[in-house]
């Protein structure tokens, strides 16, 4: 497993301007290119080269590709994705007739979206009526009871359309029911007479025809509601029909914007095609080859090292490792490494779970989110290959979740702690028996000041690896001047070590004295004294270098180093102490774990045990795994992006994005 | 917040249906699903109100005192446009006798700030039950200055105006109970508020529709410089087809004046919207000058209330006009015009 980003080239090739499309198809298929224009290497011929902007023409395709999209989406598919391109399929695009075939769709669509208005609008007219009939609001309502002499039931229901109304006619003995608004009297009565409307006057009948009428109107509700579901599937069926060329249109759009993307970056000259772009170190031999095949050998090609370019401009790509996806991501949503530096992924694996398990350290609880990783995994492995947009819970979260389970599994068998019952002797120490001071605590921790004392160590164990990476990093840069001076060189570490050193001497003592003789007063007179130089020697440097820099008198640069050399003090100090403490939450997540448990343990008494007992046993433990594991997640998570990665993760990298039908995962390749 | 990004892949959809797909990402998801079940666009703008009123008792259940009180004298504003859309109907429906249909379908129909039975106005069948409905609430004294023979010759409009006027003065009444530097910052806003609607009434109805001086003088909101002012009583004793809304404006806003001065690209009637648009433009810049500000600002005051209520505001209406735009094909220019 390599710890470093992985080694780039830059390529820089001219290629026949009759060869470009063979050309920028291959580059497509093997995506391992990382464009920059040739004017930036160049700025000096950059007036020479042509560079052709076809925006206009890439802006219509991603109108006309969203276009599809917007329609999948309506029908509730997923978009296509980037798993059905297929290069060897591109053909031609004719914007105009594939919009020509939308518009056909989009039509057909409407009239269908036209009669679910109609059906909305009717829903409407009937959730009044219904509204006011089961408030027995009758005063909004006229209820008619009677006969029609001239004309059919039918055509009156036709007539009264545009009012909210209900007829029920469907029972001879009871008669008929005409149910209106009586705000809209005035239009209905009228009408009513010219159907020769007769009012029933049976005192019964009238008394019925409320129930009648809820009854109708409900069922009118249901049909409805029912119709409305069914205009939704048609708009779905509609869609379906048209997926294959719906399909077959997306990808040779998303294949032309690819192009389009590509060939942005490329310049000309009147017979040649000129790009340039990082890759990966080890896909050097293979993209030459395939450009030198497509472009059947009329090319240049010339490789340029990474170390010949300034650090800052080359793109960060690190080696792929799958099993530990979860906490790539927790790197990819802090920052970019810079190139050459060393991965942090693998470290933040190990910190993360170490963490995790000393502030959840159960092994019955951990079994539980293990469990639910495993089935959170399960059900993405079923659902294989289909895009999953936005949702909270991912497939990187479930191997979390597995992940973080079988830490605190570990923990919890280090720790002696079953869903909070010691069911087997603890391996290390009983935690609980140490935070309840129950007197089961055995060995070296007997109680929470031990329990304090080893995160205390652990975090310092922490922040000295972080040191330890950000040395290798500064050396690997060689910027030596940082390696030794800055707070997190090696003058820091060496302040921050005889600080831990001091400090537990002071401790061992009973609080009473430091360690005597000369040596702490000399470790850190000395590095103190040389910080006092750091930035005269840092002047000289960059003289030497060549830059030019302000002039200043001799009194505002003593002034300069002093403020600088005062500040470093107190960032120094400060700051390490800070940091080391910051550790004793990991303690604190410990113990109010434990001290849920407990609480929950007295519940459990006060109800008498039993079934009662079992209950709050249960709740207990679901509420701990989802308040104490969320808890100790994000503060697992802060303490790694704050007190871990300030130490050596810099964040300046530029991230490496090549042009690829496959998105890559970030930056991650994998060769 | 929409950012600009969203803002112009909206703007760039290509129907109503594009729209509503790229909606499903953001907090107006809700319109999406609204529209896939009804097909219907008018259901959008019943959504949208809806949301503008679920996030005004948000805001005022996170605040306590006069601040909250603030908050729903604010909301109010809402509940006053809802009164305003139902007694519309009301009135088409009982004195025009015109068939409403559905459309009550499309009101907010659930308690606002004031407990009102908003079916109880739509069905009253004479103006005293209109009352009765809204006795127990800030608009019964209002409503009952007027009567049905009022209403029947008249119209709405006098008791539109009346509503606009009742909610700006219980505003005005609430903001006086406020700490000394929140009240500072809203009479600030207030007052400008006040006269460029002031003055947009005066240019509509002095110029347009040619109101005599009582009537206009019954228009105007209270507060702000202009009402009462010398340019006020002058613009009023002049005859309405020679009413200047530059000399109005000039001493207190010279920077409208000149817009104002300024040869309108619309003839005959248009002329009246044009200038007043310039007007509605100011307001909207003026407020965003002030709003933006107060962001900027010191952030423990009620300055970032209304700032949000501002942005939130300006982005519902964004939505509202790139729906309407999407529905009726107008063109990204159309839209953006609407929207500010």
């Amino acid at each position: 497993m390599n710890l470093f980003t992985v080694p780039m080239k830059l390529l820089t090739a001219v290629v026949l301007e009759s060869k470009t499309e063979a050309v920028v198809q291959e580059l497509l298929r093997l995506g391992v290119l990382d464009f920059i224009h040739v004017e930036k290497l160049a700025p000096d011929q950059a007036a020479r080269l042509l560079v052709k902007t076809e925006i206009s023409d890439r802006s219509t395709i991603l109108d006309t590709r969203m276009r599809i999209e917007a329609l999948y989406r309506q029908a509730g598919f997923s978009v296509p994705g980037s798993r059905l391109l297929n290069i060897d399929a591109l053909q031609d695009y004719e914007i105009a007739a594939y919009n020509r075939q939308l518009d056909q769709i989009t039509n057909a669509l409407q009239l269908i979206r036209e009669k679910q208005k109609s059906i909305s609008q009717a829903l409407i007219r009937v959730d009044e009526l219904l509204q006011y009939c089961r408030e027995e609001k009758l005063q909004y309502l006229d209820i008619r009871v009677g006969s029609i002499e001239h004309g059919e039931a039918q055509t009156l229901d036709s007539r009264l359309a545009p009012y909210a109304h209900l007829i029920l006619d469907d029972s001879p003995d009871d008669g008929a029911v005409v149910l209106t608004l009586r705000r809209d009297a005035s239009q209905v009565t009228p009408l009513l007479d010219k159907f020769g409307w007769v009012e029933s006057v049976q005192v019964a009948k009238q008394k019925q025809a409320l129930k009648r009428l809820i009854a109708g109107l409900e069922k009118q509700q249901s049909s409805l509601s029912e119709n409305l579901e069914q205009v939704k599937l048609q708009i779905t069926d509609r869609i379906k029909k048209e997926e294959a060329p719906l399909e077959a249109m997306w990808c040779n759009l998303r294949l032309h914007e690819l192009i389009g993307e590509i060939e942005s970056n490329f310049s000309h000259t009147r017979n040649t095609t000129i790009f340039s772009g990082w890759v990966p170190q080890e896909s050097q031999r293979l993209l030459e080859e395939a450009v030198k095949t497509a472009s059947e050998g009329e090319c240049i090609i010339e490789w340029i090292d990474a170390q010949q370019m300034p650090r800052s401009e080359v793109p960060v790509a690190t080696r792929e490792i799958p099993v530990l996806s979860p906490f790539q991501r927790m790197v990819d949503n802090y920052s970019t490494p810079e190139y050459g530096s060393i991965n942090p992924t693998p470290f933040i694996a190990v910190s993360y779970m170490a963490m995790f398990g000393l502030m959840f350290g159960d092994a019955g609880q951990g079994l539980v989110i293990l469990l639910l990783g495993v089935l959170g995994l399960r059900h993405f492995s079923k659902r294989k290959g289909q895009l999953q947009q936005g949702g909270m819970i991912t497939e990187n979260l479930c191997k979390l979740f597995v992940y973080l389970g079988s830490a605190s599994i570990i923990a919890g068998i280090l720790f002696g702690s079953y869903f909070g019952y010691e069911w087997f002797p603890p391996l290390w120490f009983n935690y609980h028996a140490a935070v309840m001071g129950t007197g089961h605590a055995s060995g070296a921790v007997q109680d929470v000041y031990d329990i304090l004392k080893i995160t205390i160590w652990f975090g310092i164990i922490i922040i000295g690896c972080g040191l330890v990476l950000n040395w290798i990093n500064l050396f690997i840069k060689k910027d030596y001047f940082h390696l030794l001076l800055d707070k997190n060189g090696i003058v820091g570490g060496w302040l921050f070590g005889c600080g831990v050193w001091g400090a537990f001497s002071f401790v061992a003592s009973g609080y009473k004295k430091l360690p005597e003789g000369r040596f702490l007063p000399l470790a850190f007179g000395i590095p103190i004294f040389i910080l006092l130089f750091k930035v005269p020697i840092h002047h000289y440097l960059k003289v030497k270098e060549g830059h030019v820099l302000a002039h200043k008198s001799i009194g505002s640069f003593i002034m300069d180093s002093v403020l600088e050399w005062v500040v470093d003090m107190l960032e120094i100090f400060s700051g390490f102490l800070a940091n080391t403490l910051s550790f004793m939450r990991v303690a604190g997540l410990g113990i109010a774990h434990v001290s849920l448990m407990a609480a929950f343990f007295e519940m459990n008494e006060l109800v008498g045990g039993g079934i009662a007992g079992l209950v709050v046993t249960l709740i207990g433990n679901a509420l701990v795994i989802a308040l104490e594991g969320l808890s100790a997640g994000i503060q697992a998570l802060r303490l790694n992006y704050y007190e871990f990665f300030t130490k050596y993760f810099t964040g300046k990298g530029l991230s490496y994005n090549p042009v690829a039908l496959h998105p890559h995962a970030g930056r991650q390749v994998r060769i | 917040m929409l950012d600009e990004k969203k803002i112009d892949t909206l703007m760039r959809s290509g129907s109503i249906e594009e729209l509503l797909q790229q909606l499903r990402d953001t907090p107006y998801a809700p319109l999406a699903t609204a529209f896939d079940q009804s097909g219907d666009v008018q259901r959008l703008e019943a959504e949208l109100f809806k949301r503008e009123v679920a996030l005004h008792k948000d805001v005022a259940a996170y605040l306590d005192g006069y601040h909250a009180q603030l908050v729903i004298a604010l909301t109010r504003k809402l509940e006053v446009e809802n009164l305003k859309g139902v007694l519309r109907l009301w009135f088409s429906s009982t004195v025009k006798k015109q068939n409403i249909d559905y459309r009550f379908g499309y009101l907010f129909q659930d308690q606002i700030v004031s407990s009102i039975d908003w079916s109880q106005i739509i069905n009253a069948p004479d103006y005293h039950e209109v009352l009765r409905a809204l006795a127990d609430t800030p608009y019964g004294p209002v409503m009952a200055q007027f009567d049905t023979d009022q209403i029947a010759s008249k119209g709405v409009f006098g008791l539109e105006t009346a509503l606009d006027r009742c909610w700006f003065h219980e505003l005005r009444k609430t903001v006086e109970k406020l700490p000394i530097d929140d009240r500072k910052i809203l009479n600030t806003v207030l007052d400008a508020d006040t006269d460029l609607k002031n003055v947009i009434n005066l240019i509509r109805f002095g110029w347009m529709y040619r109101l005599e001086a009582d009537e206009l003088r019954a228009l105007m909101l209270e507060g702000g410089l202009i009402n009462g002012s010398r340019e006020f009583e002058e613009y009023l004793a002049t005859e309405p087809q020679l009413r200047s809304p530059v000399q109005l404006v000039k001493k207190r806003f010279p920077k409208l004046a000149k817009e104002l001065s300024e040869q309108p690209k619309a003839t005959g009637a248009s002329v009246v919207a044009e200038q007043t648009l310039r007007v509605e433009r100011f307001l909207f810049q003026l407020r965003k000058k002030e709003f933006i500000a107060m962001l900027g600002g010191y952030p423990f005051n009620i300055g970032i209330v209304l700032a949000y209520f501002f942005l939130s505001e300006r982005q519902d209406k964004m939505i509202r006009s790139l729906v309407n735009g999407k529905y009726y094909g107008w063109d990204a220019q159309t839209i953006r015009g609407f929207a500010t």
